[in-house]
């Protein structure tokens, strides 16, 4: 697939590198058969409706990697997973999706239709490993007023593996939606989210983590469009990177005119473990709308010298004081996280990479 | 208590019409509208170019020709180089006392203040009108140093040639962007300025750019070599009357910073809102050399401007302090970008804009750490305010970093003026809108306070100016 996925809202200048994801990020849309949009048939917790059809304003809303690829997977998904949720759903939807030799691709369209003041959590994992392998997935929110909706994206995949994860989300009146999205693994992982907070009071949070390694590439596109009055974004990532690893953040708040009184906020915190990797980020703020507040920090280097000092003058060796500083990047996203199997999960897979890291440096 | 409303009248009656007022188009020569190598060629040959310079112009056309328009940033459809006319040479040769240049022009410069200035606070002044700088001087004592300033035609062809020729588009090639490879084939003007090791010239040196011809372009380049040691600092300054039809402004500045010197380099850009201001500038400073830039940018349609600084050797910094307010009509892109390229470098960028009554106001910046700037620092903080709804203002900033021993910061906001702000000061007996542009004003005073003096006034001017009727 030859068109950029990932584009930045509005474009600079070319040799910065950022205007869209490196072509290494491309589909391998070629290999692939088109798929036959089997829909989901494993468990589905209670309160939660699968719908044959996703409805036409759900299937219309636009993510964060861009119309080439959104139409890419409307048309080419494997498997569908389409539900509706009218009440308070107490218990996680988990959907695992495993890549190896036998199954090497995955194209999933995730839709999900959140009733007025519904309660609904999702996680999707990405596991597994083959040559090649490419996990594909598109998920169109549509959280209507008073509803909940709690993205949790966690990819675990091995180092062959490429990932790419859009999300959209139209958020209307007092509804919100909380995206949480962790990424280890895969020589390419590419997420684009776009979150329309349409609606009076409407919010949206990102929580996301990262940990690029050997010579992954990772290409992250998250925007908020502020439309509705008193709306709030606030975007929070956290990220090391070792090894050749090479990462571009564009995080971008949107206020439109008529959003008054909305307040949006994008963070990014990089810890460099070196000197190879290379960090780009690019946060923008677009504002045509007086009355908002918009704000946007980021703050990139090696360890806390002196955080590191105090951790071993409490009795931790320096490689024990390091790991903790790492690990501690993700618990913004762990907390989040509802079930202690899968926190102890990523915490041993993080543990396992970092392994990896200390014994192959460079 | 003061009148504000007779205050602004005053400023909007007397302060605009200096830079509005327009002399009869009287020029000795210029060139047929548009760009072919006929009319660079016939440049060249009125400009007595050396032959080297002639040959440099033809090839710099050529990737004008090959080079498409960016992407990126506002639109330039109102401008069709067909239509501007390259080159105007006013009525007169360049003087070195004011009483030989032509009345017009002197009036000109009076009204601006450029003279006054020289007797009270420069150590030399260029003063270029149209396509060609009419007057040039510098104080005895500051020559003395070895301090070289004079226009960049007589450079090219003087006892500095060889330095000329060793550093012209050197720091910006043609081949760097579209409008830097027109500036290479119909440059014309500008100044050079060489600092001996060592020397510190305490009084800044200024230049004053003045386009007086409608539908023309000014391509003035400053070149400016400061040795080892030494220290300048240079002001800039331009302005123009307000036409009907679309102006163009391509100029180039290059800075050399040597070991240990020092350089700051202030501009405040006051065109014509029928001006397309799309001006390139780069510094690359050697070890334990600094470059100060100070730029406010109030005038231009449309604005491309993002001095650019190459951190070279190491220990090498720049700070880059900068405003911008974008009123009716005008789409300012400004900002900076750094190129840290060696170990402990540093640079700090801080800029407020300001946008109303329709102005597009965009801060872009490029943070560029290369591998072999370990131990390097950056940081970069922009403020933005909008005074109204139907205004538009979006921050740009881009980082790459590739090296771990870094430590770099970001930072930036977007916001309105606080109502409690504005309630409090009008319950201490202030109107609304004076109450407004005050808060305006503390807004830009940090940088205010890093401009020269006269240039602060002229600011504060500015702002107030651009405040009359602010609200409703």
């Amino acid at each position: 697939m030859n068109e950029k996925i990932n584009i930045l809202p509005v474009p600079t200048w070319n040799r910065m590198g950022v205007n869209w994801a490196e072509t290494r990020a491309e589909l391998p849309k070629k290999s692939l058969p088109k798929g036959k949009k089997t829909p989901y048939a494993n468990f589905i917790p209670q309160g939660i409706q699968r719908i044959e059809e996703l409805p036409s304003e759900v299937a219309k809303i636009s993510t964060g990697m861009g119309s080439n690829y959104d139409d890419y997977i409307l048309d080419n998904a494997d498997k569908t997973c389409f539900i509706h949720v009218n009440t308070d759903v107490k218990e996680p939807l988990v959907i695992i999706e495993q890549i190896d030799p036998s199954s090497p691709a995955s194209r999933t369209h995730f839709g999900i239709v959140a009733e007025r003041d519904s309660h609904l959590t999702i996680v999707q994992i990405l596991k597994g490993d083959a040559i090649d392998g490419a996990a594909m997935s598109l998920t169109q929110i549509l959280a209507k007023p008073g509803s909940f909706v709690r993205l949790i994206q966690i990819q675990l995949l091995g180092a062959q593996s490429r990932s790419w994860e859009a999300v959209g989300a139209r958020v209307e009146g007092g509804a919100k939606v909380e995206v949480v999205r962790a990424v280890l693994g895969g020589r390419v992982a590419a997420c684009g989210s776009l979150i329309e907070l349409v609606g009076p009071k409407s919010e949206y949070t990102l929580s996301a983590a990262y940990f690029g390694h050997e010579a992954q590439y990772l290409d992250f596109n998250d925007t908020a469009v502020h439309l509705g009055t008193e709306s709030t974004s606030d975007m929070y990532t956290s990220g090391v990177l070792a090894d050749k690893s090479s990462k571009i953040l564009r995080g971008t708040i949107d206020f439109r005119s008529g959003a008054v009184r909305s307040v949006g906020h994008v963070n990014e915190n990089v810890l460099l473990l070196d000197p190879t990797a290379r960090n780009r980020t690019a946060p923008l703020i677009l504002c045509g709308e007086e009355q908002v507040e918009g704000q946007h920090a980021a703050t990139l280097g090696r360890f806390d010298e002196k955080q590191l000092y105090y951790l071993c003058s409490r009795g931790l060796t320096p490689i024990q004081a390091k790991r903790l500083m790492i690990e501690a990047r993700f618990m913004p996203v762990l907390d989040l996280l509802p079930d202690e199997d899968l926190r102890r999960e990523i915490l041993e897979d993080i543990e396992r990479r970092l392994d990896h890291h200390e014994n192959n440096p460079g | 208590m003061k009148d504000f409303n007779h205050e602004k009248t005053h400023v909007s009656e007397v302060d605009r019409s200096i830079y509005d007022i327009k002399d009869k188009v009287d020029s000795s020569f210029e060139v047929n509208s548009g760009l072919t190598s006929d009319i660079v060629s016939r440049i060249s040959q009125e400009k007595n170019d050396p032959e080297w310079m002639r040959l440099f112009r033809l090839k710099a056309l050529e990737t004008y020709h090959k080079t498409p328009l960016p992407i990126w940033g506002p639109s330039l459809d109102g401008l069709n180089i067909e239509d501007i006319v390259t080159y105007v040479r006013p009525k007169t040769d360049m003087r070195t006392n004011w009483s030989d240049v032509p009345d017009y022009i002197k009036n000109t410069f009076e009204r601006l203040g450029i003279p006054d200035a020289e007797r009270k606070s420069l150590a030399g002044v260029g003063a270029q009108y149209d396509s060609e700088v009419v007057y040039h001087s510098i104080r005895e004592e500051v020559a003395a140093q070895g301090v070289v300033y004079t226009d960049m035609e007589s450079a090219l062809t003087g006892p500095y040639a060889e330095m000329v020729r060793k550093h012209f588009m050197k720091l910006v090639p043609p081949s760097d962007h579209k409008f830097a490879a027109l500036h290479g084939a119909v440059w014309s003007g500008g100044s050079f300025v060489y600092v001996p090791p060592g020397a510190s010239v305490e009084i800044p040196l200024q230049s004053y750019f003045r386009l007086n011809a409608p539908g023309a372009g000014q391509f003035e380049h400053t070149l400016i070599i400061v040795d080892e040691g030494a220290y300048l600092h240079f002001i800039e300054g331009c302005s123009a009357p307000k036409y009907n039809v679309a102006n163009l402004h391509a100029g180039c500045v290059e800075l050399y910073v040597g070991k240990n010197a020092r350089l700051r380099y202030s501009t405040i850009e006051n065109w014509s809102k029928n001006m397309f201001n799309l001006n390139t500038k780069r510094a690359v400073v050697e070890e334990g050399g600094t470059i100060e830039w100070v730029s406010g940018s109030f005038g231009s349609h449309i604005s491309y401007l993002y001095p650019m600084s190459i951190l070279k050797g190491k220990n090498s910094r720049m700070e880059f302090t900068g405003i911008t307010f974008a009123g009716e009509g005008q789409n300012l892109d400004t900002g900076a970008k750094v190129l840290h390229s060696a170990p402990n470098t540093t640079s700090h960028i801080t800029t407020k804009s300001i946008s109303r009554d329709g102005g597009v106001s965009t801060f872009r910046s490029a943070i560029t750490v290369t591998p072999q700037a370990s131990g390097s620092k950056s940081s970069v903080s922009c403020e933005s305010l909008m005074l109204d709804s139907i205004s538009r203002s979006d921050t740009i900033p881009v980082m790459d970093i590739q090296c771990d021993e870094v430590d770099i910061g970001h930072e930036a906001k977007i916001g309105r003026i606080s109502e409690s702000a504005i309630f409090y000061l009008m319950s201490r007996g202030l109107s609304e809108e004076n109450a407004r542009a005050m808060i305006v004003g503390g807004f830009a005073e940090p940088i205010a306070k890093e401009l020269p003096l006269e240039y602060a006034v002229e600011m504060n001017n500015l702002i107030h100016l651009e405040m009359v009727g602010s609200i409703g």
